[in-house]
Parts: structure tokens; C-alpha cells; sequence
């Protein structure tokens, strides 16, 4: 009797300490709704969900930065080397990176000693466009939230990285993926769709956060219907407002990148992909929601206003980039203002209560598409750089077009200071030659499509890290650099900006001048998107290193550039010695 | 991402920095191993599909017909097209994709095309073994068989968006204010569908997906060329490619080609799969 009631003691004492093991901090709406402010986490993708990417933090500054050094580094191993684009988060003491291949790693934030890996079972038959990767996850209560390539969407436990809830976004068989990292807005994970073949159209939805299940789909191209609770909630834009024929029904637009909220407008801002097929002559009109940034209404999924940054595109400018929330002091006004740099060589600078145009400068050396944006917020465009219509027999007139498909700014975040004022922007030098080919062919199957090489403009530099004043569109200062910048830029209240180089560096600029003053060799490309918290009174980095993503998938003078590029996969976290 | 959309001429992509490029097997190596590696594409009615699990279609037959000959046993590699055959060949042939490097020994399926072989110097194409053409299966009760094209500026035409027949047909209809007579479908089979439930009073696109798609509904819905002014490409020739560097193996295959196609084993195939057979063009 004794010996069994002293066994069932120790049975509760073993299950209390299991308890406290899993007891660790859920992380709520109010964590994620101060976490542009908190110095301790990062636990949204952005560092706040308006997506400044602006840390207050400030011991690692312009003085100390120097000094900066390695504490730890972990090795995604594997065979599965490949594009490392993640924004790392931490909470509670453990950084959640995700890696190529739809890899998740959880780490202990102070050793690097690893706690668990989810690794999603990937089918046959996946064809991602452009290399293996994934930005990030989110966090939320006690799970972990990431996509994968085939599409779906996976909630772990935080604590133990065991499957919660796993849903379907779209069909991978129909050439869906899913790369971005997703968003929590109140209680919601918010979600686009990637890839897609001919026929997709682009969505946003939000799932419950907690359970997966769906609350709302809003269809990005004007004529479909968007879903509230499992019922019609009317349909996006006005049918064949923008569109001809039956067109709208496989108009693209799809919403690959991820999305920003804004609490003080209560405004999802999504950006959504260019238009479907390619070939702009066989869809005259808008194109509408296609290359735009949409701001929707969280709670019921409506769009409340849209902006297209490229109409009618014809030269793949995606409208996919972040509109990133800031204040800003215009002729003595404060304006409640969103900037993106879009692909299509433009710095947009928007009222985001309502969507209503202010300017658009081009942030990069070439535009020839358009010589500018009229006061509505139209482009000038220059109809003879449209590439043709391949209709003719031979090889068509070739068209020199810049930027290139890639963008003037691709996938990679930028960031805001409300110390300086300035946005930091990782942009691209480059062009593209766009012909006719004569004939091409699809699965065995012989269709009229078009042959491009993409070139670099200047024989010292692709990359171009800008400082830009947004009410000016003035470039403050650049930074050059010979391969093409693919990795997002974090800026600090130390007066500090980081971003990666392919060429292996984490580089940190002087945030009013730009003068480099901190470099480190990771021994691979960073592509991926920096972060700083702070632990025990110190202030830690952390960038995932290896090189990838789209830019050496593609051949010409551009993949010269970067041919002796390793591969790699690794964190790396750094911070100062202790004096 | 979406430059997907774009169709890349995989100008020199080479030297990318990646580790381990698969290196294709000789000759000698495939016939010491005893089987040979067939890539065909994945989910591609008539040619090559699952039904009931199994991998069936004229493809597969003919890659298990050129098996048999050269006394080897065929493994098949199933192919998710890419944006371009030239990416295709690049996943399948002489590198491999980068989710998995790993390449077939011949792929089946490849235009052989003068232009197309000279921009794509990593393969050799050879031994053609039918031509495509692209056709038009119509409601003989709305499109009788003397029109040409221009009927469609009444009637409307279903097509696979963003195929040959597509972009013809939108820009020639364009100039008669008919584009919108243009209904664009997915895939051929779910536009041959619309023209069974009368959506559409025609189809245009290639002939063996076509057949296929119509099977038994063939016989109400006659099927053939359509006079079609300005129409760059009305048919094409389909057959192999190998590895640049494996020309032995190319040569073996085109003489069994030969064979198989001088006996009627090739036609013999089609015609199993209830398809029409046009020989390539000697």
C-alpha cells in the first residue's frame, strides 16, 4: 500500500515536471501586436506586421558594430542545400528558422542546441518555379505555422514540433506551392497561393489560427467570388470590367509573396502577381486585380481599396511586394502612408487609409517602360518597349526591357527607420532582351512564345542597396554590389543596416551615410532576411546563409556573376564579446 | 515566380554551381545494367498517365517496345513539364531538376525541329516517330467542312488557354471584333467536354489529344485540318532526345525506331489507343 502510494507520488511528480516542460509561453495578439516594439522576440515575419523591419535595439550601433562576432552557427544538413530566403523568430528563449525543402528547425536561441526539425514529406511531381525555399513561419498560441511546396498548410506545437493541424491551400497536382511566410491577424493566419500553372487565379484567405479551418477566400481577379464562413461574400471587382472574353477566369495574379497588416487602419496589404497568360496582346484592358496591392478587410475579407502598380502588364512586373505602413511628414502634414518598391522599377509612396496616390520615383537607373506616373497615379508608358505580339512568322523584333523579369525588386524585404526617415532598399541593375521566338513548344505541343536573356546594365554592379527619402523619392545613398542582391535589409535604432550579400557577406551600413562598417564571410550566399533580439541584457543577429532562390536558375551574363557561388545552409547568430 | 510565364530560352544555363550534376550513362553502361530509363510526361493523356495506378499510354508502350528490342528491361521516369520543352530536356536529359538529380537515359515526346535542336546543344534529337498536327473537331451542325477559321467570327471555339491555338486564333479574330468567340479551357479534354454539351461549336488543337479527349463522342464531332491563313505551325514531328555526349545510344534507338516503325508496331500502338497515326514525314 505504502509502496503504492509512494509510486503514484512519483508518478504525479514525473507528470508535473513533464507539464512544466510544455508550459512555455503561448504567444498571443498583444505579443504580436507590440512586436515592432519588443526587444526581447521577434515574433512576426516583418518585425511588426506594418513590416518596417525596424528594431528599436541599440547596443550593436555605428561604435560597437566592429566588434560584432559569431556566437554559434547550425547546419540545416542534409543533402538539402539550397536557397535559404527565411526571416528566423524567436520566442521564449528558441529561434524557429525554416529551410529549403519545407524544413523547419527550432533551436535553443542562446546555444544553438537543437530542439527538433519538421520535415514535410514532399510527393513525386512538385515543380516549383523558382528553387526549394521558404521565407519564414508564424507564431501564435502555442504553434508554429509554416507552408510547404506542395501546398499545404502546417501548425506545429511549438514545444515539440509535432503536426497540430495541416490543410490543404490548392492543389500541388495543379502546379500550387507555397513559400511565403504567413501572417496572424487577429486570430487569423493569412495566406496567398504560389506558382499555379495557366488557369490559377491568385487568392487571399484566412484561416482560424487555431483550428485551420477556413473563414474567408477573396479571389484576386475581378469576376470571381469571394467566400465568408462557407458562403458567397460577392464578387471581386466588376466581370469583364478589365478584362476580355473569358480571359478573367485564368488571369494569374497570384499572391505569392505574403502580405502586411496595418492595426490603425485595421487594413490587410497584399500584393498580387502579374496577369495571366504573358502575352498582354491577347487581354486588353487593365487586367484588374493583377499587379496591384489590395488592402482588405481582415474581419470580412472585402477589398476596401486596390492600387495597380503595373496596368496591362506585359514585361512580368509581379505587383507582389510589400506595402510597408509608415508615418510621414509631408509640407507640415502627417500622412498615414505605405511605401512599396515594386518590380517594376518604382518607389510608390501611398496614402494607406484610402489607397489614393501620392508619388512614384523610380529607384533604379532604367525604367524604359514607362518615363513616369501622372498625378492620378497612371504610368506613362512608352507603348513601343511593350514586347510584341507573337503573331509573325520568324524571329519578332527584339525589345530591350528594364527592368528585367526579375524586378528593379524582387521577393526581398526592405526596411524603414523612423530615425532617419529612410527606406533601404535592395534593388537590381538589369535588363532583358524579349523577342518573338519563331516556335516554341510545351509539352510536346508547338505554341508562338517569346525567348528573353536577362543582362546585367553595368559591367561593377547589379546590386544596389538605396537609401531612399520617401518624400522625395530622392536616393539618399547606395551601396554597390557586384552579384544581385537577393536578401532582406533590417535597420536599428543603432543607427545600423544589415543585409546579405551572395557573395557570403552579412554586411552592416552606417544608416545615414551607408558606409560599410561591419562585414562577415558565412562561407555561402545570404539570401535570407536578418533579425535582432535581445537575451540576458545582450543584443544578438541572426541571418540564414546559402545561396539560391531564382537569379542562378537563370542562365546569361547575370548566372557568370555568380558561378562560383557555394552552396550552404546555415544560421548564423552573432553578438558582441562581452568586454 | 510568375515569370513562369515567360518562356526561357535556356540560353547557356550552364555552370550554376551546383553540386553533383548527374552525368547521363553510356551505352555500354545501360546495356551491363539491363534496363533503360524512359522519361515520359506525367499526366498526359493519350501518352503517358496513371489509370488504376498503372502507367499507360502510347508512350509507355513505345518506350516498352524499344525496350524489348534492344533486350532491355524499360524503367520509366515520369516528367512534370516545365514551363518549355527546353526545360524539359534540360530536367530530363542532361542535368536533371534540382528537386532531384537524376536523369533518364532518352525522353520521349521531344520535337525533333532543326530550330529547336539549335538552341538546345546539350541534347541530340532523333528518330521522329509520328507527327501532330493541330486540328480543328467540330459540331457538323454549326461549322460545316468547307469553313475556314473565320466561321469562329459566329461561332464559338473552345482552346487549351495559352496554346498555338490560342494566340492564332485571338489575333485573327481580334480583327473582326471576335475574340471574346474564343473560350479558353485548362487542358484540350475539358474543351473537347464543352463541345460534347454544345458550349462550343468547335476545338481546336492538337489531333491525338483531341481524339482522345472526344473518344467515343469522335464519331459526331468530325475532326480534321481547317483552312487557317497565317497559321505558323500546323504540324510538328515528335521523337526522342539523348544526352549530347551519348550519341551511341542515339544511334541504337533511331535503328530500332526504324524497325519498329517499317513493321507497324509503332502504328499498331496508336491505333491500340483508338488514335489516329500520321508517319513523320521521310
Amino acid at each position: 500500500m505504502a509502496f503504492k502510494r509512494n509510486l503514484s507520488k512519483a508518478i504525479s511528480l514525473v507528470a508535473f515536471l513533464a507539464a512544466a516542460d510544455v508550459m512555455a509561453r503561448p504567444v498571443t495578439d498583444e505579443d504580436i501586436a507590440n512586436d515592432a516594439k519588443a526587444t526581447d522576440s521577434v515574433v512576426t515575419y516583418g518585425i511588426g506586421t506594418q513590416g518596417q523591419r525596424f528594431s528599436s535595439l541599440d547596443k550593436v550601433n555605428t561604435e560597437t558594430v566592429a566588434k560584432l562576432t559569431p556566437v554559434w552557427a547550425y547546419s540545416f544538413g542534409g543533402e538539402k542545400m539550397r536557397g535559404q530566403e527565411s526571416q528566423p523568430l524567436i520566442h521564449d528563449g528558441t529561434i524557429y528558422v525554416t529551410g529549403s525543402y519545407s524544413r523547419l528547425f527550432a533551436l535553443d536561441a542562446r546555444t544553438g542546441q537543437h530542439k527538433w526539425t519538421y520535415e514535410a514529406r514532399l510527393p513525386d511531381g512538385i515543380m516549383p518555379c523558382c528553387d526549394v525555399i521558404n521565407r519564414g513561419a508564424a507564431l501564435y498560441d502555442n504553434l508554429v505555422i509554416f507552408g510547404t511546396l506542395d501546398a499545404k498548410l502546417v501548425a506545429l506545437d511549438k514545444e515539440t514540433g509535432k503536426v497540430v493541424w495541416k490543410k490543404e491551400l490548392e492543389d500541388y497536382k495543379a502546379g500550387y506551392s507555397f513559400s511565403a511566410a504567413p501572417m496572424i491577424v487577429k486570430g487569423k493566419v493569412i495566406t496567398g497561393v504560389s506558382g499555379g500553372e495557366f488557369g490559377i487565379v491568385g487568392k487571399v484567405e484566412a484561416r482560424d489560427a487555431k483550428t485551420g479551418e477556413l473563414i474567408w477566400s477573396r479571389p484576386t481577379v475581378e469576376g470571381h467570388m469571394g467566400t465568408l464562413n462557407g458562403k458567397d461574400n460577392g464578387i471581386t471587382g466588376t466581370t469583364n470590367a478589365s478584362w476580355p472574353g473569358d480571359m478573367w477566369k485564368t488571369g494569374g495574379a497570384a499572391t505569392w509573396l505574403g502580405g502586411t497588416y496595418d492595426p490603425e487602419t485595421n487594413l490587410i496589404f497584399y500584393g498580387t502577381g502579374n496577369p495571366a497568360p504573358w502575352n498582354s496582346h491577347t487581354r486588353p484592358g487593365d487586367n484588374l486585380y493583377s499587379s496591384s496591392t489590395l488592402a482588405i478587410d481582415p474581419d470580412t475579407g472585402k477589398i476596401v481599396w486596390h492600387y495597380q502598380t503595373t496596368p496591362h502588364d506585359g514585361w512580368d512586373f509581379d505587383g507582389v511586394n510589400e506595402l510597408v505602413s509608415f508615418d510621414m511628414m509631408k509640407d507640415g502634414k502627417l500622412i498615414k502612408a505605405g511605401a512599396k518598391a515594386d518590380r517594376n522599377g518604382f518607389f510608390f509612396v501611398l496614402d494607406r487609409t484610402n489607397g489614393k496616390f501620392i508619388s512614384a520615383t523610380p529607384f533604379v537607373t532604367k525604367t524604359t517602360w514607362a518615363t513616369g506616373f501622372d498625378s492620378a497615379g497612371k504610368p506613362k508608358v512608352v507603348p513601343e518597349n511593350r514586347p510584341g505580339a507573337p503573331v509573325a512568322e520568324g524571329k519578332g523584333k527584339s525589345v530591350f526591357s528594364a527592368p528585367a523579369f526579375l524586378g528593379a525588386k524582387n521577393w526581398m524585404p526592405m526596411a524603414y527607420s523612423p530615425d532617419t526617415k529612410l527606406f533601404y532598399v535592395p534593388a537590381n541593375e538589369w535588363g532583358m532582351d524579349i523577342w518573338n521566338e519563331p516556335i516554341s513548344y510545351k509539352k510536346g505541343a508547338a505554341y508562338l512564345g517569346a525567348g528573353f536573356t536577362i543582362k546585367p546594365l553595368y559591367e561593377d554592379y547589379i546590386g544596389a542597396l538605396r537609401a531612399i527619402d520617401p518624400t522625395t523619392g530622392k536616393i539618399v545613398w547606395e551601396y554597390k554590389n557586384p552579384a544581385p542582391l537577393w536578401g532582406g535589409v533590417l535597420a536599428t535604432k543603432g543607427n545600423l543596416v544589415f543585409t546579405g550579400t551572395p557573395e557570403g557577406f552579412l554586411k552592416a551600413f552606417d544608416a545615414k551615410t551607408g558606409k560599410e562598417l561591419w562585414k562577415f564571410q558565412t562561407g555561402s550566399g545570404v539570401v535570407g532576411v536578418p533579425v535582432t533580439w535581445e537575451a540576458d541584457g545582450e543584443q544578438y543577429v541572426a541571418v540564414a546563409s546559402g545561396w539560391g532562390g531564382a537569379v542562378p536558375l537563370w542562365g546569361g551574363e547575370v548566372a557568370k556573376k555568380v558561378k562560383d557561388i557555394s552552396q550552404g545552409g546555415m544560421l548564423w547568430v552573432f553578438k558582441l564579446p562581452k568586454s | 515566380m510568375s515569370s513562369r510565364l515567360f518562356h526561357i530560352v535556356v540560353a547557356a544555363a550552364v555552370g550554376l554551381a551546383l553540386a553533383g550534376p548527374a552525368v547521363a550513362r553510356g551505352y555500354d553502361d545501360i546495356v551491363a545494367a539491363g534496363e533503360i530509363v524512359v522519361a515520359v510526361y506525367r499526366d498526359f493523356p493519350p501518352f503517358s498517365d496513371r489509370v488504376g495506378g498503372e502507367l499507360a499510354g502510347v508512350d509507355v508502350d513505345l518506350g516498352k517496345a524499344i525496350a524489348e528490342r534492344l533486350k532491355l528491361k524499360p524503367v520509366f521516369m515520369e516528367l512534370t513539364a516545365a514551363e518549355t520543352v527546353d526545360d524539359d530536356l534540360r530536367n530530363a536529359v542532361w542535368k536533371g531538376h534540382y528537386l532531384e538529380r537524376r536523369v533518364a537515359d532518352v525522353m520521349l515526346h521531344v520535337p525533333v525541329d532543326r530550330q529547336f535542336a539549335q538552341r538546345n546543344t546539350n541534347v541530340v534529337l532523333a528518330a521522329p516517330y509520328f507527327r501532330e498536327r493541330v486540328v480543328v473537331a467540330r459540331n457538323p451542325e454549326r461549322v460545316n467542312s468547307r469553313d475556314d477559321v473565320d466561321v469562329f467570327a459566329q461561332e464559338k471555339v473552345g482552346v487549351e488557354l495559352a496554346s498555338l491555338a490560342d494566340v492564332y486564333l485571338t489575333g485573327r479574330l481580334a480583327g473582326r471584333g471576335a475574340s471574346g468567340n474564343v473560350v479558353h479551357f485548362p487542358t484540350l479534354a475539358k474543351a473537347a467536354e464543352a463541345l460534347t454539351k454544345g458550349t462550343v461549336a468547335a476545338v481546336m488543337g492538337t489531333e491525338s489529344e483531341l481524339a482522345a479527349a472526344l473518344g467515343g463522342h469522335g464519331r459526331d464531332f468530325p475532326m480534321g485540318p481547317m483552312p487557317s491563313p497565317g497559321l505558323s505551325k500546323p504540324w510538328w514531328e515528335l521523337g526522342l532526345a539523348v544526352k549530347d555526349g551519348n550519341r551511341q545510344l542515339g544511334y541504337a534507338l533511331d535503328d530500332v525506331m526504324t524497325r519498329l516503325r517499317s513493321d507497324g508496331t509503332v502504328a499498331a500502338i496508336f491505333h491500340r489507343h483508338g488514335l489516329p497515326y500520321l508517319p513523320p514525314e521521310d
